[in-house]
């Protein structure tokens, strides 16, 4: 464990919806960390609340959504008590945003250049030294050919060209944090991976820390030192990338894990997790996977689990664990 | 600033630098020539080149003015008087030039004027939403719900005819069909993914308002303001047709007015401001069109 404050720290963080249909809880108390420089994964299903999660760190939960609890500090700043111009600030400044769809969150009618150019605060620079880090930037992302890229329009480009347009828009900040939501879903297999690499190089090369949040843990393994597992709006499990991997303590991470196709590995049948995710507007009482989980016992219906330690800086949120674990909260 | 790139990617960089085209020039020479392809859309320009032109040729054509009686009455069209004279002996050439004047003056500045507006009222509705939007929309039907002629007609009758006057009272009518017409974009471009983009850089609303979303909703604006145009000139001449424009200035509704009466007797002296106006009215709507065209980037070709 690191010595030094964590860059960012998120503490009991918990975003509701108050909809229509009831208050729906899209992310309940959770807690994590990213060390300066570190980059850490979240995975969960869709809806298991990750991208709410990112978007609560910047304070861009849409509409119904609020964030009702728990404190958010990046380098000791508490982001939740920042007022809006401050927060803005902070954006601009430290936090940049990756997003899943790369062709909709270029807009569509301005120049690719000009976009990246856009995060740039360019109120000492002339438009040439602005221009000049744009292009600097489409070459950091090693897009081919950088100068026809910054004058093209968004759909004039491929989709990993896209999406390597919008890394080149979040580095060219040089931002303490990097929150890529899904960056590599919309693309195609070769292209995830050139993604993915591109992501682990720039971490080390400028020294970003990364959150990338992904439902698929091989994408994260291969590039975070850490993950976190959420379910139903809850960290289920949490601890070194290898050693969750490993040694994976939650029945639902074993099921995620076990729904991973693995080219060199021939399964008769590949395991497939039963059920879907609960009503977050009636979430199940005790744990929230106990309606799926094949190791169901009694206290799992009637109590919430506690957080154990299974190994150093190894937690799971499972009854199965609390008799032999340290138990913390 | 540039500390993590390769330094041979930065000496590249800066080498290309000098090469890029990188402002709005670029820009606007894509934009004409995608325009310069639609055929129609030149011609409109054509008759739009050519009212102008007329109205900047009348003073050195026509130095005495458009009310100077030139010539005996309802002269046929000659080698003098190239198009005729009206009823009193007016030269219905030197009509049809300051005509022009007129129409451009009201079409442009009363749909500058209704743009400006309805810009400014579309956009913070949209954008913001709630209250100010139920505040600013209400404000918008009540002026959508005026019968537009006779509200004009009206406010000329109460406050004199004077070209100022209409040029205003043109404006005030048209600007909550912007305003409308510019809400509901905002309101599905504010949801747009590429929004929630600039805000999680830290845009300011203003930056988000004015530089992502106009111009995505630019197309429907420029079309409905190019319309606008037009149907303003013929606000225009139809107020002056029914003997209610103003007297000191010389206008195609006006000419008309006056030659109803003489319609039989002198065809060209109603012809020629009617074929100005149909013709000036129809380059503009070609003119929109074509824009519309060329600034919808969903249209723009791949590649060059």
């Amino acid at each position: 464990m690191t010595e030094a404050p964590p860059l960012l720290d998120v503490e009991d963080l918990t975003t509701r919806f108050y909809t229509g249909r009831g208050v729906i809880g899209a992310v309940e108390k959770l807690t994590f960390h990213v060390n300066e420089g570190e980059a850490i994964g979240i995975v969960g299903e869709s809806g298991s609340g990750k991208s709410v999660s990112a978007l609560s760190i910047l304070r861009l939960v849409p509409m119904p959504g609020r964030v009702v609890g728990g404190r958010i500090t990046l380098r000791g700043i508490d982001l939740l008590a920042l007022s809006e111009r401050e927060m803005r600030e902070m954006r601009r400044k430290h936090i940049a945003m990756i997003f899943q769809d790369p062709s909709n969150f270029l807009n569509p009618i301005m120049r690719v250049g000009d976009q990246i150019g856009e995060g740039i605060d360019r109120r000492e620079l002339s438009k040439q030294a602005v221009a000049r880090q744009v292009l600097e930037a489409l070459q950091a992302v090693h897009i081919a050919d950088p100068k026809r890229a910054a004058d093209s329009y968004p759909l004039q480009l491929s989709g990993g060209q896209q999406q390597r347009s919008v890394i080149a828009a979040a580095l060219v900040r040089r931002p303490s944090l990097i929150i890529a939501d899904e960056p590599t879903t919309a693309l195609d297999a070769t292209v995830q991976y050139q993604i993915l690499s591109l992501l682990g190089e720039l971490q080390t090369a400028i020294n970003t820390a990364i959150i990338l949040i992904s439902h698929d843990l091989a994408v994260i393994a291969s590039v975070c030192s850490r993950v976190y597992v959420m379910y139903a709006a809850q960290l289920v499990e949490s601890g070194p990338t290898a050693a969750v991997y490993r040694n994976p303590c939650h029945p639902y991470t074993q099921g995620l894990l076990g729904s991973i196709l693995d080219p060199l590995e021939r399964k008769e049948k590949l395991s497939v997790m039963a059920g879907s995710l609960p009503d977050l507007a009636a979430p199940p009482s005790g744990c929230r996977f106990h309606p799926r989980c094949p190791q169901a016992m009694a206290v799992c219906v009637a109590r919430e689990p506690p957080n154990v330690q299974v190994s150093d800086g190894h937690t799971a949120k499972c009854w199965l664990y609390a008799a032999r674990g340290d138990v913390s909260s | 600033m540039t500390e993590g790139a390769k330094p041979e990617a930065v000496v590249a960089a800066r080498a290309d630098v000098a090469a890029i085209r990188w402002p709005a020039v670029r820009r606007v020479q894509d934009n004409w020539r995608r325009f310069c392809r639609n055929r129609l859309a030149l011609v409109g320009l054509v008759l739009l080149v050519a009212t102008i032109l007329m109205a900047l040729l009348a003073t050195a054509v026509f130095p005495e003015g458009p009310f100077k009686i030139t010539g005996g009455r309802l002269t046929a069209p000659n080698a003098v008087h190239w198009l005729g004279t009206d009823e009193l002996g007016r030269d219905v050439l030197a009509g049809v030039l300051y005509g022009a004047r007129t129409s451009l003056m009201v079409g442009f500045l009363s749909v500058f004027m209704s743009l400006a507006l309805g810009i400014v009222v579309g956009a913070l509705a949209g954008y913001y939403g709630g209250w100010i939007d139920d505040a600013l929309m209400r404000t918008t039907e009540i002026f959508q719900v005026m019968p537009r002629f006779f509200l004009a007609l009206l406010v000329v009758a109460m406050f004199g005819a004077d070209i100022w006057g209409i040029i205003f009272v043109i404006g005030i009518l048209n600007w909550a069909e912007i305003a409308r017409l510019l809400r509901a974009e905002y309101l599905t471009l504010r949801e747009r993914p590429f929004v929630t983009a600039a805000r999680a850089y830290g845009a300011p609303n203003f930056q988000i308002i004015v530089v992502e979303i106009l111009p995505n909703a630019s197309s429907p604006i420029i079309v409905a303001a190019s319309l606008q145009v037009a149907s303003a000139v013929l606000l225009e001449a139809s107020l002056s047709f029914l003997g209610v424009g103003d007297p000191n200035v010389m206008s195609w509704g006006t000419m008309l007015n006056s030659a109803q009466q003489f319609l039989r007797l002198a065809w060209w002296s109603a012809t020629f401001p009617g074929l100005a106006i149909c013709l000036m009215t129809l380059g503009i709507a070609l003119i929109s069109d074509g824009l519309n065209d060329a600034l919808n980037p969903r249209l723009k070709e791949m590649g060059s």
